[in-house]
């Protein structure tokens, strides 16, 4: 999987808005791969660079931040680098293409996925 | 500090001496702790990973519970009497790495048993590691305070 | 006799008549573990501390020597005896055991030789029949006082030295009439502390080789020998890199030693393959080698005259961590074979 966008209530607007968040971040030349989950509050977008950008991961996430946010104003995007983060919003996305997971509890996970992100050591 | 001048018998004997001594062998003490140093990364590395798949932490938060099990397996390997032959083969390859510390606490705490448990282990076991602690406070106390001052300085 | 600057000739001739010798599992994986009476497979002996381990290995050495010369230990006059840890304990705590009139004495690593030239001394003039000298040391017990803790993972330079554990004593008898086949102590050479400002303690044979040199030809220029006179002339623990500038320094005072005739205990003692790097060191270094291993071959008849030179470095823990230099010191003592010889 290269890339990957999964919403959590299917209609046609929001697959068209996920599908154009993934492409927006895919843009970047750094991007390897692409996982996003469109919830309807908030979003949550993990990715992998390509190796040779490893060490300017941080810089990378924050431009990439900064570039949803002026593209995509009315969305809650989190952005993350974390391997974990990736592994799980990938996961999320097997769930939700394969039926397994109702919309709301997509939602929640989605909500888990971010503050699992935002704990500190 | 007692350091007085060295005479001029002490000198030329000094260099005599040097002929016979056998240097340490630098290149390949840092060669093999490039490479031992870079196995016990590679081993933190594969924890980490193990506690990214099968528990929640993330990357950020996998680092602690990752030093506390590397910091076990030094112990272990220092009561089963490995972890010095490891330290003598490979030098600063095993003493810097977190597991260097942790062996030199366990080290200091099966040394001192003997002495009993709040006069031995307890009073000893921080005798290498101690310094490392204090100092590596001391550092992190100094450069965060440049770092405060240079980032207030620079708005 | 006093003969010179600082040499004693025993024309007494005060005989050794029985060694006992012991030590630990590295030296049991040694060269010379057959020149061992006991040998143990664990550092600890079955001991509580490694100081008490210490202890043991003294006890035990002095008896296998009682008995091997069939005396009881009310029948020794003098212990004079000692180690390197602090205040020494493992050899006041052996001697609390045995209760002999008793002489605790320090030179660091050169303790066996200053032993033996005393208990020779005293039984030389007449003012005792038995004495029992010999040395002691434990790996575990010294790494801790001197260096680190025996786990500690610390990488040892190529110029550091193991310490041997063991312990080599001897029972000397002023009566050598009774003992006409016992190799004897003929003199005595009593080293002056020399420092030539060596302040490594991982290196201690370049720190020891003036020591022994200087003590060396004091020795030949008391006595008027030529040093072809000894079959073997032995240091105690001077390792590789002493004992090779010790040869330098010799030469240039115009002794002239072939390698064949200038040996070290602390090479002798262990096999190629040990990871002891320099060699070994310690005051049973030389207190096991030549009370066990040259002694036998003195018995038979491999050496006639060997002169031992044992060196020790009399730094403390202390003195190392104030940067201090490392004075050293060595004292010479001559073993002869004169069979059949009455007095």
């Amino acid at each position: 999987m290269n890339e990957a966008a999964a919403v959590s209530h299917d209609d046609g607007e929001e697959r068209e808005k996920a599908e154009q968040m993934k492409e927006a971040a895919l843009s970047m030349k750094e991007m390897k791969n692409v996982c996003l989950v469109k919830g309807k509050k908030q979003t949550v977008l993990a990715f992998q660079v390509y190796h040779r950008h490893r060490f300017r991961m941080e810089k990378i996430q924050k431009d990439l931040s900064e570039e949803m946010k002026k593209r995509f104003p009315d969305e809650k995007i989190t952005v993350s680098y974390d391997f974990k983060i990736f592994l799980e919003t990938s996961r999320l996305i097997h769930k939700i293409r394969s039926g397994t997971i109702s919309g709301e509890k997509a939602e929640k996970e989605i909500g888990r996925i971010v503050r699992l992100n935002n704990e500190k050591t | 500090m007692a350091n007085p001048k060295k005479t001029p018998e002490q000198k030329e004997y000094e260099k005599l001496e040097k002929k016979h001594e056998v240097k340490r062998p630098i290149w390949r003490n840092c060669l093999t702790a490039f490479w031992v140093g870079g196995l016990f990364c590679v081993v933190g590395q594969a924890i980490t990973y193990f506690y990214i798949y099968f528990f929640n932490f993330t990357e950020k938060t996998a680092s602690n519970p990752t030093v506390a099990t590397m910091i076990f397996l030094s112990m272990v390997l220092t009561g089963f009497g490995i972890y010095d032959h490891i330290g003598q083969f490979a030098g600063a390859g095993s003493a810097v790495p977190v597991t260097g510390f942790g062996n030199a606490v366990i080290s200091a705490a099966i040394e001192h048993r003997t002495e009993g448990f709040v006069l031995g282990v307890g009073s000893n076991m921080f005798k290498l590691a101690g310094s490392v602690i204090l100092f590596g406070v001391f550092s992190a106390f100094v450069v965060s305070l440049v770092k405060t001052i240079l980032s207030y300085w620079g708005g | 006799m006093r003969k010179g600057e600082q040499t004693w000739e025993f024309e007494n001739e005060p005989a050794i008549i029985a060694t006992g010798v012991t030590g630990g599992p590295f030296e049991a994986r040694g060269r010379l573990a057959e020149d061992f009476d006991i040998l143990h497979d664990d550092l600890w002996i079955k001991e509580q501390s490694y100081e008490k381990a210490h202890q043991r290995l003294i006890e035990e050495a002095v008896q296998a020597a009682l008995e091997k010369a069939g005396l009881r230990k009310e029948d020794i006059h003098f212990f004079i005896a000692g180690d390197l840890i602090n205040q020494l304990s493992p050899t006041n705590f052996a001697a609390r055991s045995y209760g002999i009139p008793y002489f605790g004495i320090f030179s660091a690593c050169a303790t066996s030789m200053e032993g033996l030239a005393l208990a020779a001394n005293i039984l030389n003039h007449g003012n005792a029949e038995y004495i029992v000298t010999g040395a002691a040391s434990h790996n575990g017990a010294v790494e801790r006082q001197f260096r680190y803790p025996t786990e500690y993972g610390g990488q040892k330079p190529p110029t550091a030295q193991w310490t041997v554990t063991g312990a080599g004593f001897a029972v000397l008898s002023s009566k050598r009439a009774n003992y006409p086949n016992e190799p004897v102590v003929s003199r005595a050479t009593i080293g002056k502390v020399i420092d030539m400002g060596m302040n490594d303690p991982f290196n201690m044979g370049g720190a020891m080789a003036p020591a022994a040199a200087e003590t060396i030809f004091a020795h030949f220029q008391d006595t008027g020998l030529d040093p072809a006179y000894y079959d073997l002339i032995v240091t105690g623990d001077l390792g590789k890199i002493g004992r090779s500038t010790a040869l330098e320094l010799l030469e240039k005072k115009g002794i002239k030693l072939t390698e064949k005739q200038f040996q070290d205990c602390g090479l002798l003692i262990y096999r190629e393959d040990q990871p002891v790097q320099a060699g070994a060191s310690g005051a049973a270094s030389s207190a096991t080698v030549i009370y066990g291993h040259l002694l036998k071959l003195m018995k038979k008849g491999a050496i006639q005259r060997m002169l031992c030179v044992a060196t020790g470095a009399l730094l403390s823990p202390l003195t190392v961590q104030q940067k201090e230099t490392i004075p050293c010191i060595a004292h010479a003592v001559a073993i002869e074979r004169k069979p059949g010889r009455m007095h």
